[in-house]
């Protein structure tokens, strides 16, 4: 097991690299001149020039990506371009509020979705497994800014007037009036997430239900509620527990539009914003943090999934 | 004690040309008394003044605080894309946030009346080439240090610098800036300027006065001094800093105005649609802009102020198809503005007849013809012309409703044979360049031969003139070049009645409408909403956020 996991942070450090290599190399050819950007429209060519020359945009590529990388590792992501700021002043902030979003969705997901996973298992090829089905694969493929635009034309003020349309900043604010205004963006990510992982539920309790020991114990004349609870959803759920793991990097990743449709200044907003004012030191910060929590939660998935799944971790050892 | 009439008399004996002609206008009943004060506002004579001409009192143009004080604003305002630093402001939302710990010498007003503010009067002299402020005293920096005119010298002396983003309004304008005494400034122009007093006011945002130790930030990994503290002389100081986050600002107890009547402002960075959303949901009470959609959205809650704001689109006279104005002339006929005016901005826009000069100046002429949608002329001038089936590239950038206009004149000139196709930029690609003058790659926005652009509020229409339409101009996308339009400016700008502006405004109109170097659709007006507990707020063109008068029910 040891040796499993040590093998996946070596492929994942290789991973972050190259991910930071190519959001480097990819940040350089983004259109617009950052002297230009920062200095504006009047600014001479020989202000811009100096602009540039100060952030060392003359010097080699691969000389610039040496000296980002050595003061990134040691936990410098630079200044911002726009007004000098430190980027972890931005960047701490806006991870702690979307780490708040993404716990939030999970909490709204994760015991909706896998009960509904389990139920359509339980009543497969029935009106209600087609119905979790249908519904679940419908909202998978809704993209989420669209479901959140729709939330907040049903729920928001402009209708319902259940909940605010908008989340906006929210430090220091009590507990209640954060789940309040992070209700709908919350939701909006949960029904994205809710049909994956209903079926991978489905899939893995069907298999649980159809595997001999859930057999032999309703042979034996277990109850089906203890057959159920013990033996197929604790079974079945292995899948799930690993997939749930893996999306909590997706999360972070894809909380983009739906941070901006909903004015949340979290790790998306930042990314999105760093991105188009040409803003690298953010962006790259941004970027390698996010690639740095999918990593770890990839990890935590596959980890957890070689613990619960023997043969995985055999094979690796082999 | 002296009688009105001899108080009149003796002003008028120290009055310089451009006083006397406008107490003379409004004595032969050429002006209105709107105008009066208008005119007056910037010539820097007084209100009790004006009321001596007017033989009426005339209502000051300061808002009188009402309600409650105390209270929290929300404000919601567009992102700060660019420097916070006055000098390096040219983005909406940065300019907001700055302007509210600083200020300028002077602020024109919704009615374009200028209001003290720095300055507590300004009177011109020698045919209005040279201009003397008088600055306020007893002003404090919000770190205490006492306000002077070697502050007000030293901020302009800066803003004419290569640094600066205020060279089109002051580069070849001003020529000298210089104290003559602790509390007075003077400003020697390079030529007669009967309008200089706006180009001090926020329609030249980047003159907030700053202390005469203010540097611009040269080290990139530190902000800059204003960015950090916001040391200006403002009715409301800086707590906090949080970046893409937002700011706090609370209300400055030693205002040299008196202490806000709201103890704090609370700015938050959204966009256009969850600022519509956060004012309807109640989340924020004050929407710094608002788009058409976002005013619709809103309803009532929307706050329209009418402003000269509009879209330029320039054909480069010097080349083909656009050297022969008969091609010019068509696409500006082809162009049904009622439907594009309504279509992008409903109510909130109104037509315009190929000038830059709004029907809401005094000075324009608006018995000029309105040039109205012809197609069959339009056809008969491209045949003229020999350029059927033109082919065309029409290039914008994404912001606003830019690339949907364009997607609309595409459509008109189709009507008349013409192939166009639109080619949107980003912002970063439009502007990466230098403009007219200056050494170096041309920016694309004036590189292309058929464009939009678009030109911001402005109290007056110098820039629109001077830098967009004038021989040479920084901005002359068109290349337009015409000496004697030139010289109509420059009559227009030394103008010393409103009479005189009339005139000049009206052969400019008719100049611009025979020779189109330029088509101007629309203006429309600067939306901001408030909701109801916010008591007194009048929107800014500019969108500088004015919290004077304001308060919280």
């Amino acid at each position: 097991m040891a040796r499993y996991t040590l093998n996946r942070i070596a492929l994942g450090l290789i991973s972050l690299l190259l991910l930071s290599m190519i959001v480097y190399a990819a940040a350089q050819v983004l259109p617009g001149n950052p002297g230009r950007l920062v200095l504006g429209r009047e600014a001479t060519p020989e202000a811009v020039e100096q602009f540039n020359d100060r952030l060392g945009f003359n010097r080699p590529l691969p000389v610039r990506y040496g000296d980002w990388l050595s003061d990134a590792v040691r936990g410098d992501f630079g200044a911002n371009y726009t007004d000098g700021r430190a980027v972890t002043d931005d960047l701490v902030p806006a991870l702690q509020r979307s780490a708040l979003l993404v716990f939030y969705a999970f909490v709204l997901c994760v015991p909706l979705s896998i009960l509904a996973g389990v139920i359509a298992a339980v009543r497969r090829g029935k009106p209600l497994d087609r119905t979790i089905t249908v519904a679940g694969l419908s909202l998978a493929v809704i993209p989420d800014f669209v479901l959140g635009a729709i939330l907040v034309a049903l729920f928001g003020p402009a209708f319902l007037n259940w909940f605010p349309g908008i989340a906006g900043v929210l430090d220091g604010f009590p507990l209640l009036t954060k789940l309040d205004s992070l209700f709908l963006p919350a939701l909006a990510l949960a029904l994205v997430l809710f049909g994956y992982i209903a079926r991978i539920t489905r899939a893995g309790t069907i298999e649980a239900l159809a595997a001999d020991y859930t057999r032999t114990a309703t042979l034996k004349g277990l109850p089906r509620r203890r057959v159920l609870l013990t033996h197929v959803v604790r079974n079945g759920l292995l899948p799930t527990v690993a997939v749930v793991a893996t999306q909590i990097g997706y999360l972070f990743g894809g909380v983009v539009a739906i941070e901006k449709l909903f004015g949340y200044p979290g790790v998306g907003l930042l990314t999105l914003t760093a991105a188009q004012l040409k803003n690298f030191p953010a962006l790259l910060a941004a970027v390698l943090v996010i690639g740095i929590l999918y990593f770890v939660a990839t990890l935590l998935g596959d980890l957890l999934t070689a613990a619960l799944n023997p043969r995985i971790r055999l094979g690796a050892e082999r | 004690m002296r009688y009105p009439r001899e108080e009149l008399d003796a002003y008028r004996k120290s009055a310089g040309e451009l006083e006397n002609e406008l107490i003379d206008e409004y004595k032969d009943g050429h002006l209105t008394r709107q105008e009066l004060l208008r005119r007056g506002s910037v010539l820097g004579i007084s209100v009790p003044l004006l009321s001596l001409v007017a033989g009426v009192p005339l209502a000051a143009a300061a808002p009188q605080t009402t309600g409650r004080r105390g209270g929290t604003l929300r404000i919601g305002s567009p992102a700060t894309d660019g420097s916070l630093e006055p000098p390096l402001l040219q983005s909406l939302g940065a300019l907001a946030v700055s302007h509210m710990a600083g200020e300028q010498l002077v602020f024109a007003d919704k009615n374009s009346r200028l209001v003290p503010r720095i300055a507590t009067s300004w009177k011109s002299s020698n045919r209005a080439k040279t201009w003397t402020f008088q600055i306020r005293k007893n002003v404090k920096f919000h770190d205490g240090t006492p306000l002077t005119a070697a502050d007000v010298v030293a901020t302009f002396k800066r803003l004419l610098t290569k640094d600066s983003q205020a060279q089109s309004s002051y580069k070849g304008v001003i020529s000298r800036v210089r104290q003559t005494g602790s509390h007075t400034v003077v400003f020697d122009l390079a030529a007669s300027n009967g309008f200089f007093p706006y180009a001090t006011s926020q329609q030249t945002y980047q003159a907030i006065i700053l202390p005469r130790s203010y540097k611009l930030p040269t080290d990139l990994s530190k902000p800059g001094d204003w960015t950090s503290k916001m040391n200006g002389t403002g009715p409301w100081r800086l707590k906090e800093n949080r970046g893409a986050a937002g700011y706090s600002f609370e209300a400055n107890p030693t205002y040299w105005g008196g202490r806000p009547a709201i103890d704090a402002v609370e700015w938050q960075i959204l966009d256009d649609q969850a600022r519509a959303t956060g004012l309807q949901s109640g989340q924020i009470d004050l929407a710094v802009q608002l788009t058409y959609q976002g005013a619709q959205q809103v309803g009532e809650k929307a706050i329209a102020l009418r402003t000269p704001t509009h879209r330029l689109v320039h054909m480069n006279t010097k080349k083909e198809p656009f050297n022969d104005v008969r091609v010019r002339q068509a696409f500006a006929l082809a162009l049904n503005r009622p439907q594009i005016a309504q279509g992008l901005w409903g109510r909130f826009a109104e037509v315009g007849n190929d000038s830059p000069l709004w029907p809401g100046y005094a000075f324009t002429d608006k018995s000029v013809p309105q040039r109205k949608q012809d197609l069959a002329k339009a056809r008969a001038l491209l045949k003229a012309a020999n350029a059927e089936n033109l082919s065309v590239t029409l290039n914008c950038y994404r912001a606003f409703e830019m690339p949907d206009y364009a997607q609309r004149i595409t459509q008109a000139l189709k009507q008349i044979g013409v192939n166009a196709t639109v080619k949107v930029f980003t912002s970063g690609q439009y502007f990466d360049g230098v403009s007219f003058g200056a050494a170096g790659k041309l920016a694309p926005w004036l590189g292309v031969d058929f464009g939009i652009v678009d030109y911001g509020a402005r109290a007056t229409p110098l820039t629109y003139l001077n830098a967009a339409l004038k021989s040479g101009g920084v901005w002359n996308a068109s290349r337009y070049t015409n000496r004697r339009f030139d010289r109509m400016i420059e009559n227009f700008e030394a103008a010393p009645s409103l009479a005189t502006q009339k005139r000049f405004a009206r052969q400019m109109q008719l100049e611009l409408l025979k020779d189109t170097p330029a088509i101007y659709a629309y203006f429309y007006s600067y939306i901001a909403g408030t909701s109801a507990k916010v008591k007194g707020y009048v929107p800014d063109g500019i969108s500088v956020v004015n919290l004077r008068g304001v308060t919280l029910s």
